[in-house]
């Protein structure tokens, strides 16, 4: 694997670059590996968000819910 | 702390970010924690920043609600890793109401996750008592890396009601991995009196020594003494010296000793590894690599006379700039009585010495000429004592 794709990938996923020397510490594929790390944990916190915004609007009480829902939709 | 360590715990930290399991990160082990540490920050900041809006949103909708319904939401709806990435975004008061109606339980589940440079304010307003019962839940489950995060955070009140609720093992464990070390001296002053003697009985009983001689390194030189005196009254020095060489720490102990009373430095002088020349050996290494001659010196005055010839053997392999560094620290500590009598007792060693004494300032021969005088050791100087004289 190039060298440059594993610290690309762990670039574009944090968006900004990784420190230099844990850059110089890891080969390519533990580079992807890491990168592939933060994507997930990136996509699973998302998939949780999309679920907590809708399970919240249901433990709020009636006559909060349009407000809440103004904000939270 | 050794850096394999601090690497190990900011391994720990990361896999907490990522949801991984710790063991999967293994091939970090080889990274610097510096690094680990920036990888942290900047993965922590993107896992906000990419879900900043809706979160924003739901710090908004915070300020319609009840505190309770909030902490309804927070515990049943969010889970703690988005009530802990919510908490920074709130106002901090309805943060501190919100949490006033969760139990201590889930509030460490949020303490795990949550980023504390994010929430400071919040941290900060935390009743103490509540802090207190969190820190008993992590201390439960023996979340001492989490802790360690937040001692840089927490009030005097907060970091009294939470050492209150850690055993001393867990004390030791938090100092080692704890962010912001600087601090570390400050918050040891807020044990109570007694406390110390138990923490360093729990290093000894749970081979945690490296924890503790870290703790060392990082309290100032008053505390230092302190603790050593303690070490001593304990009977704890020859564990403790046992571990420092076996994990190469002499670094640690060394500068301790001008913080000593004589009594403790007698006992450190007098034990049986003071006596062991592999010891003695990594002793006069670590003065020399770190410049400890200063400090080093008051303890050889105390050592056995067998010890006392090993160093003086010892001594002889130094080149000319370790001697020549030796001589100029002790004219400038006027430890002229220590170094003298050592020289006094190797013959190779005042031959050694000859080029670094013919190169002293006269004024400083003739302060060692002095001294040797008042000791009746300058006729047993061999070819230094006419350069001398």
């Amino acid at each position: 694997m190039d060298f440059n794709l594993g610290a690309s990938a762990l670039a574009s996923e944090l968006g900004t670059d990784p420190p230099s020397g844990l850059v110089q510490s890891l080969n390519p594929e533990q580079l992807q590996t890491l990168a592939d790390s933060l994507g997930t944990a990136k996509r699973r916190q998302s998939q949780a968000l999309d679920r907590a915004i809708t399970d919240a609007l249901a433990h709020v009480p009636f006559v909060f819910r349009g407000a809440v829902a103004l904000v939270l939709l | 702390m050794s850096t394999q360590l601090e690497t190990r715990a900011e391994i720990v930290k990361l896999a907490r970010l990522l949801g991984t399991p710790a063991d999967q990160l293994g091939y970090l082990e080889r990274a610097a924690p510096e690094d680990l540490r920036a990888l942290r920050e900047q993965a922590t900041d993107r896992l906000f920043e990419g879900d900043q809006a809706r979160l924003h949103k739901l710090a908004l909708a915070s300020r319609i609600l009840p505190a309770t319904i909030g902490a309804t939401i927070a515990r049943w709806a969010l889970g703690a890793l988005l009530s802990a990435r919510v908490t920074g975004l709130l106002v901090p008061s309805k943060a501190v109401d919100i949490a006033a109606h969760l139990p201590a339980s889930f509030l460490a589940d949020i303490a795990v996750e949550l980023d504390p440079r994010r929430a400071r304010e919040v941290i900060e307003r935390m009743p103490a008592w509540q802090v207190g019962e969190v820190a008993a839940e992590l201390q439960r489950r023996n979340e001492h890396v989490a802790m360690g995060r937040f001692v840089g955070y927490l009030g005097d009140e907060a970091l009294v009601a939470s050492m209150e609720q850690i055993d001393d093992a867990g004390l030791l464990r938090i100092a080692f991995v704890m962010e912001g070390k600087d601090r570390l001296d400050h918050v040891v002053s807020l044990l109570p009196e007694g406390r110390l003697a138990g923490v360093m009985h729990a290093a000894d009983r749970g081979g945690l020594w490296p924890e503790a001689l870290d703790l060392l390194d990082h309290m100032s030189g008053e505390r230092q003494g302190d603790l050593a005196e303690i070490a001593t009254a304990e009977g704890l020095l020859p564990n403790l010296t046992e571990v420092a060489h076996a994990e190469g720490l002499w670094d640690t102990i060394l500068p301790v000793i001008p913080h000593m009373t004589e009594a403790s430095r007698l006992s450190l002088a007098r034990l049986p590894i003071v006596e062991n020349r592999d010891a003695l050996a990594a002793i006069l290494d670590t003065a020399s690599k770190h410049d400890l001659w200063a400090a080093l010196l008051p303890l050889v005055d105390h050592l056995p006379a067998g010890s006392r010839d090993t160093v003086a053997s010892l001594a002889t392999d130094f080149d000319h700039t370790v001697l020549a560094r030796i001589v100029t620290v002790v004219g400038e500590n006027d430890m002229w009585s220590s170094l003298l009598r050592l020289v006094a007792l190797n013959a190779n060693l005042q031959q050694r010495l000859v080029p670094v004494v013919t190169a002293m300032p006269s004024a400083a021969r003739a302060r060692a000429a002095s001294r040797a005088r008042e000791l009746g050791v300058l006729s047993q100087l061999g070819p230094l004592g006419p350069l001398l004289s």
